[in-house]
């Protein structure tokens, strides 16, 4: 099963895949415009993880953590930290 | 990924079953809609063979031009995920959505209702709406709380909150441009005017002209030395 099934059969609201941003955090997936977290974890003691997976050569380019937080940011007025992780699946 | 027309065939029976519900591009809402959006979304993911249902709540107090998923709740299968290889998936997602979704969404009626809902730390966490200083003057303002509504703006004109940041300018630049002189002028008809616009702005990008019933504010319904109605 895909990663990001797994994460949703978990169904933990503050551990999730597919976390689109723009204005807010949350808007619906692939809304025009929309930053795409692949996983999300509110840590709830202010801290946020942003896993961003890559698999192959690619690795998490600064730019685009730099994105992710600031959208994230945007979203998640009581985050006081924002914490963005390249992560890849072992298998 | 997901379509329109597999959203409609799906949630159809489940429209013509409840006189309360309108289907909407990938949502049900509740109607009529007066200043609350109230609704059951089904929302895409990368893959074709899945996806996602939650039931999100917005205030119309501020021009938007979608629905945002940011305070709703999940709408989960008795096990596994929702697939559209599942043989019961329509009555599987109906008893769900009316289990779990249409009973949160019938109580939350007012202003006030979302308010509390959507500020609720255990459901919402690192976002609960009342932290969301640039978002809730309206909302303060058209719930006829004008002392919050004052506070907010003071906080936003402070220019030390991060709502002022340069990638939220155009919405930080509404509010303090637009809204927070009206408040600081007392100006309830020149607040309640303003606030109709964004709500008719909003209904009219989010294609629910035919299910929106306009209706003032609690903010023009009570006497300027009433305060906050509850």
């Amino acid at each position: 099963m895909a990663l990001k099934n797994q994460i949703d059969a978990l169904r933990d609201p503050d551990f999730r895949a597919e976390v689109s941003a723009l204005k807010n955090l949350n808007e619906t997936y692939g809304a025009k415009g929309s930053v795409r977290i692949d996983v999300f974890e509110n840590i709830r003691n202010e801290i946020v993880c942003i896993y961003d997976i890559k698999t192959g050569k690619s690795v998490l380019r600064g730019s685009r953590a730099a994105e992710l937080a600031a959208k994230a940011f945007k979203g998640l007025p009581s985050a006081r930290q924002i914490i963005v992780i390249e992560t890849r699946p072992s298998r | 990924m997901t379509t329109v027309r597999q959203v409609k065939k799906l949630l159809k029976p489940l429209v013509e079953r409840h006189d309360d519900l309108a289907l909407v591009g990938f949502t049900v809402y509740l109607k009529p809609v007066r200043h609350l959006l109230r609704g059951v979304t089904i929302d895409r993911t990368g893959e074709a063979a899945r996806f996602r249902v939650r039931w999100p709540v917005l205030n119309l107090c501020e021009p938007r031009e979608r629905l945002p998923l940011t305070w709703s709740g999940f709408v989960y299968p008795s096990e596994g995920l929702w697939l559209w290889s599942n043989p019961s998936l329509q009555d599987d997602l109906f008893q769900a959505i009316e289990e779990q979704a249409l009973p949160a969404l019938r109580a939350i009626e007012t202003l006030d209702d979302f308010f509390t809902f959507a500020s609720d730390r255990e459901r919402f966490g690192a976002w609960p709406f009342d932290l969301f200083t640039l978002l809730r003057v309206g909302v303060d303002c058209a719930r006829g709380d004008l002392e919050a509504a004052r506070t907010g703006c003071a906080e936003l004109l402070s220019g030390l909150s991060r709502w002022s940041m340069p990638s939220m300018r155009e919405d930080f630049e509404r509010v303090t441009g637009t809204l927070c002189p009206l408040i600081a002028a007392d100006d309830r008809a020149g607040m309640a005017r303003l606030l109709h616009e964004w709500e008719a702005y909003t209904v009219e990008k989010l294609k629910i002209g035919h299910i929106y019933q306009p209706t003032p504010f609690p903010l023009e319904v009570m006497s300027a030395s009433d305060g906050l109605s509850r």
